[in-house]
């Protein structure tokens, strides 16, 4: 039987290679996530460790969850002079960190996206980084910055560069340059260390430190010095030994890895992997039906059924073998495409170690290979098992359908009502959004699964749709297409079926981001009534002193500046609070009422709040109660409700108090954005540069007409969308090795059609026409159902997220483009077989039996 | 009702040759053939297995290129065509008829017998193809797929197919090969008629001199030579001839 095997994909060659290729790429993705995801977390492992380095123990702020970005925690500095107090104390040093970037010649050394962090000098032994040339800061007015950013702007010790701070551009000169231990990349990063002095007036940080780094003395361990340290100070503060720190922070990334980007690329894997199980089924199936007569000699001179049956499974699993194995090198490589992915359309590049080898990881490669190329090979062998002895005699034998298969449509159609029904499930569902994602992942693939399975009913009339301009065109190329296309509907469903999903999910993603667009660019229009909206570059916050100069700049009549932070309710809910001046806000802010007014934001007391519904709802709390919030350093606010507002998109789960009750518990001073009216009569662009000019000493700041504003959101929407249509991208490449599979196994088995076609007058170009054009309908009937059906799941999607606000639109361009993309893709895919066709002689294909 | 209007005979081949493979294992299959199929003649081309027969049909056709010698179809001549034209001239002057029907079997009776023309680019106005399938019997089978067709009809099908486009000549390859006897007569019925009553030139590969009496002419192939080229055998006189030549 093996040898058997090894015989029949030696005589297969070309199947054998392009099914393998169609399991192997979904192979390298699932190994390439693995291999980058633990990649990652290896830096993020490195940058934590060399953080830590000399650090024995670190005290720092107590915070029971994860603030934004706008309120970073922080400690008296008078902590520190108390540390170092403590016995057994060897020294103790004051750590700040804030973000600001560098200004070099004037301009905003805008990294990519990832932080630019601005640290404050720190003795030895706690210095994270190593000297590339120059020397440390040594007094105000001094920094120096990490090698790669040094090299990449030309700046070398003496250069004069700018930081951006919250109080303004600081003039500073080089002293040196650093690297970051030994980590091998920490991405767009960059590093800007000066005096804890310089750090603390740049950033409004007077008299206060972010943390406190501690080194032990001779004899006393960081867990009996964290222990005596810890007895010393307040409750608020939390002390660790710096081992814990550091591992305490790395499992933090770590765990934001393994709980949304590993499954996310993963999820990416498993449709490539879904897709190329729908070739590997329909390449056996068509082998199977074309080797009747080799089986069923099989059979007559003694094979029993189970031997037959293992002769397929054994040739799936050698495919599926080496599949796994090269699919494993291959991941390597798609993990150095991710990185580039990433680095293109994500804003800030990711640090990233080298690749590693791990037993692992060969492991799943080799496993994921064998198990989807034999479990999608089971269905045909089972119908190979079938065939009767009698096949080697006969011509036209067919294999006994199973007894089940008439009730195909039946199942097809309870398989989509499931997986309908757990999109919805999921959609509803209170639990964890990665839990509810899966569950929604699992109906969507059911709901493909199904209707690949009754593809096959649809084949007839969609081809003839599909077919219908090709049929018009002269020459019988058109029909024969259409025809051969028709009189196998299973084959062609099938190979449709995985260009379907590629497409359908691209679909999907395309109307869901259309909707998501629509819905942000739709409540900017109604609830903002400003005419400038000042944001911070990558998310950041922008300095509070850029709102003076806002405020201060000729044209500007209303400015309403937004602070915000997370908090968390008694009863462990999320809720956001916003404060902002109720005056202003309420001419700046129009807000769809559910009780309470304009007025109500108006004149709201520093003790009040109106809230969004969603909290309302939480809490279960109408005007007149009190929503109670807690601040991740343990303060704690109340405020009574004086109004209910509906905003899905921008004040979710909100409430809006004053600045005044803002402060009561909340720390965060620098807004997230600030929203500015024009004067009646001035022309806003004018008004806009004005502005513009007035944030110069605030690089971080950028101000934007609504409509410019508008389309910043859609164009990060659409960075995204790119993303996910690179990576959806290779599940269409698949399917294109599908189609080319399927249409060679087709001209193999018409080999002697062709040769009559020929005869009587058909030439190789219309041969080849011939075959592309069965492609291009093949292909076709995958886009338009793919598309159709990416259409109704994102509908069912928006139908179950209505409550979020989230719209539902048809970008039409888009849909139509993919359409064009699909037919290209037949065309594509045609090129090999009509050339393998046109190569046929005709008196072999006369003679070929 | 002749076709294309050249003078001469339908097909004409000189000093024909076709070996196969090279030095010690070259085989010829055809040897110095000179042969003429006169329009409006029915031939039977006859002889035992390996006698060169479907080689010197293929050549005929153009399916196959001789290695020496030339062949002229409605005076063109095959040797100098490209695979363009060569694949046009078959279309227009060619029919054929194979000993396995070679129907598509997607398509339908009148689809099958209507290709020659939908391939040419052209539009069956005149019911043609209508006619012919009348003419071979199966105007009330039109709409059946092959399978639903028994393998005589199939060949009637065939036949329609290889005389709508109205060819200068019709191969036919071991036509009754793959039928009954009684079947396979009235498959030669049609293709006398296609002669008698329109002027079709024909020519069969057999190897039933039964088949090959209904002929107006034998040609008895050998080693790639032409043995014996008569007209007006009855079928005892075929059968002998074949007798002659190959007492195995």
């Amino acid at each position: 039987m093996i040898r058997l095997i090894f015989a029949g994909l030696r005589q297969r060659k070309l199947r054998a290679a392009l099914t393998a290729i169609a399991i192997l790429l979904g192979v390298a993705m699932v190994t390439g996530t693995l291999v980058l995801t633990s990649q990652i977390t290896r830096a993020f492992d490195e940058i934590f460790q060399a953080a830590n380095i000399g650090v024995d123990v670190r005290v720092s702020p107590r915070t029971d969850f994860e603030g934004g970005l706008q309120s970073v925690p922080t400690l008296p500095e008078s902590l520190v002079a108390k540390v170092a107090q403590v016995d057994g104390v060897q020294k103790a040093a004051p750590e700040l960190a804030a973000l600001g970037s560098p200004v070099v010649n004037g301009e905003y050394v805008q990294s990519t996206g990832a932080p630019s962090f601005v640290f404050s000098l720190t003795p030895d032994p706690f210095r994270a980084t190593q000297l590339a040339s120059g020397s440390y800061p040594a007094r105000d007015g001094e920094v120096a910055v990490n090698e790669g950013l040094a090299s990449a702007q030309g700046l070398s010790p003496g250069s004069r560069l700018g930081i951006a701070t919250r109080t303004g551009v600081k003039e500073v000169t080089l002293t040196g340059t650093v690297t970051f231990a030994n980590v091998s990349s920490i991405g767009g990063t960059t590093i800007v260390i000066a005096t804890k002095d310089d750090v603390q007036r740049w950033f409004g940080l007077e008299g206060k430190v972010n943390s406190i780094a501690v080194q032990a003395a001779p004899g006393v361990t960081p867990q009996v010095l964290a222990r005596r340290i810890a007895a010393a100070m307040p409750a608020n503060v939390e002390v660790r030994t710096g081992q814990q720190d550091a591992a305490d922070q790395a499992q933090q990334t770590t765990e934001a890895i393994n709980t949304f980007l590993r499954p996310a690329l993963l999820a990416f894997g498993v449709i490539a992997l879904f897709v190329g199980a729908f070739i590997i089924f329909n390449t056996f199936s068509i082998t199977v039906a074309q080797r009747l007569r080799e089986l069923g000699l099989l059979r007559t001179i003694g094979a029993s059924r189970r031997q037959v049956m293992t002769s397929v499974v054994g040739e799936a699993f050698v495919i599926g073998l080496v599949a796994g194995l090269v699919g494993l090198a291959a991941g390597y490589g798609f993990a150095a495409l991710l990185v580039w992915v990433f680095d293109t359309f994500l804003p800030g590049g990711i640090p990233v170690a080298g690749a590693q080898l791990s037993w692992g990881i060969a492991l799943t490669a080799l496993l994921v290979g064998v198990l989807v190329s034999v479990v999608a090979a089971l269905i045909p062998a089972l119908r190979a098992s079938r065939v009767p002895p009698v096949a080697a005699l006969r011509e036209g034998t067919e294999i006994p359908r199973g007894r089940l298969s008439r009730f195909t449509p039946v199942f097809a159609g309870l398989l989509t009502i499931g997986g309908v029904v757990l999109i919805v499930l999921g959609l509803n569902s209170e639990a964890q959004a990665t839990q509810r994602l899966l569950v929604m992942a699992l109906g969507a693939l059911l709901v493909f699964f199904a209707i690949g399975g009754l593809l096959r009913y649809l084949v007839p009339g969609l081809s003839r749709v599909i077919g219908w301009p090709l049929e018009r065109l002269p020459g019988a190329s058109g029909s024969l297409a259409r025809q051969n296309a028709t009189r196998n509907p299973s084959r062609t469903a099938a190979t449709a079926a995985a260009l379907m999903i590629g497409i359908g999910l691209v679909s999907f993603v395309a109307v869901f981001a259309q909707g998501l667009k629509a819905s942000v660019t739709g409540a900017i229009d109604t609830t903002l009534r400003g005419d400038l909206i000042v944001s911070g570059k990558s998310f950041q916050p922008i300095p509070e002193a850029s709102v003076a100069a806002v405020r201060a700049t000729p044209g500007v009549s209303d400015v309403v500046s937004v602070l915000t932070d997370g908090a968390r309710t008694p009863g462990g809910g999320r809720a956001t609070v916003f404060g902002l001046d109720p005056q202003a806000a309420a001419r700046g802010l129009a807000f769809e009422w559910v009780d309470g007014s304009q007025d109500a934001l108006r004149d709201l007391a520093p003790g009040q709040a109106v809230v969004e519904q969603d909290l309302a709802d939480q809490e279960g709390v109408g005007v007149g109660g009190t929503v109670r919030v807690r601040t991740s350093t343990g303060d704690t606010a109340a405020y009574r409700v004086a109004g209910v507002f509906r905003d899905r998109i921008l004040f979710e789960g909100g409430a809006i108090v004053s600045q005044a009750g803002f402060a009561q518990a909340f720390t965060a001073r620098d807004p997230i954005f600030v929203l500015a009216t024009v004067q009646p009569g001035q022309d806003p662009v004018a008004v806009k540069d004005a502005v513009a000019t007035a944030l110069t000493p605030f690089p971080v700041a950028e101000v934007r007409t609504n409509a410019e504003y508008r389309d910043e959101i859609s164009s990060r929407v659409d960075s995204i969308l790119y993303l996910l249509y690179v990576l959806l991208a290779m599940s269409v490449v698949i399917s294109l090795f599908g189609i080319v599979n399927t249409l060679v196994l087709s001209i193999t088995e018409r080999t002697r059609e062709i040769g009559m076609l020929r005869a009587i007058g058909l030439t190789r170009s219309q041969l080849r026409r011939m075959v592309r054009y069965e492609s291009v309908i093949t292909s076709g009937i995958g886009g338009v159902i793919g598309v159709i059906l990416g259409v109704v799941l994102a509908w069912v999607f928006s139908l179950g997220l209505r409550d979020e606000g989230i719209l539902f639109r048809i970008p039409w361009t888009q849909l139509v483009i993919f359409v064009v993309v699909a037919v290209l893709a037949g065309v594509l895919a045609a090129v090999l077989p009509a050339r393998r066709a046109a190569k046929l002689d005709p008196l072999d294909a006369l003679h070929y039996e | 009702m002749q076709k294309g209007g050249a003078p001469g005979p339908a097909v004409h081949a000189e000093g024909l040759g076709r070996r196969y493979g090279s030095g010690e294992a070259a085989i010829d299959a055809l040897r110095d053939v000179d042969i003429q199929f006169p329009r409006g003649e029915f031939t039977a081309v006859m002889g035992p297995s390996g006698s060169g027969k479907s080689t010197l049909l293929h050549c005929l056709a153009g399916l196959d290129r001789p290695t020496s010698g030339s062949v002229t179809i409605d005076g063109t001549a095959l040797s100098g065509l490209s695979d363009r034209d060569l694949t046009v001239l078959r279309r227009s002057a060619i029919g054929f008829i194979f000993q396995s029907f070679n129907l598509l079997p997607m398509l339908t009776a009148r689809e099958n017998v209507a290709l020659p023309l939908r391939i040419a680019g052209e539009r069956d106005s005149d019911g043609r193809v209508d006619a012919v399938l009348a003419d071979v019997g199966l105007a009330d089978r039109a709409g059946h797929k092959p399978s639903e067709l028994s393998g005589g009809q199939q060949q009637r099908v065939a036949i329609a197919r290889a005389l709508v486009a109205e060819p200068t000549v019709i191969f036919a390859d071991e036509p009754t090969g793959n039928l009954d006897s009684a079947s396979g007569h009235e498959i030669l019925e049609l293709l006398r008629r296609a002669v008698d009553e329109r002027g079709r030139t024909v020519v069969m590969v057999t190897h039933d001199p039964r088949a090959a009496s209904i002929a107006d002419r034998v040609v008895m192939l050998s080693d790639g030579r032409v043995v014996m080229d008569r007209a007006g055998m009855d079928a005892d006189q075929v059968y002998e001839a074949v007798r002659t030549l190959d007492p195995a």
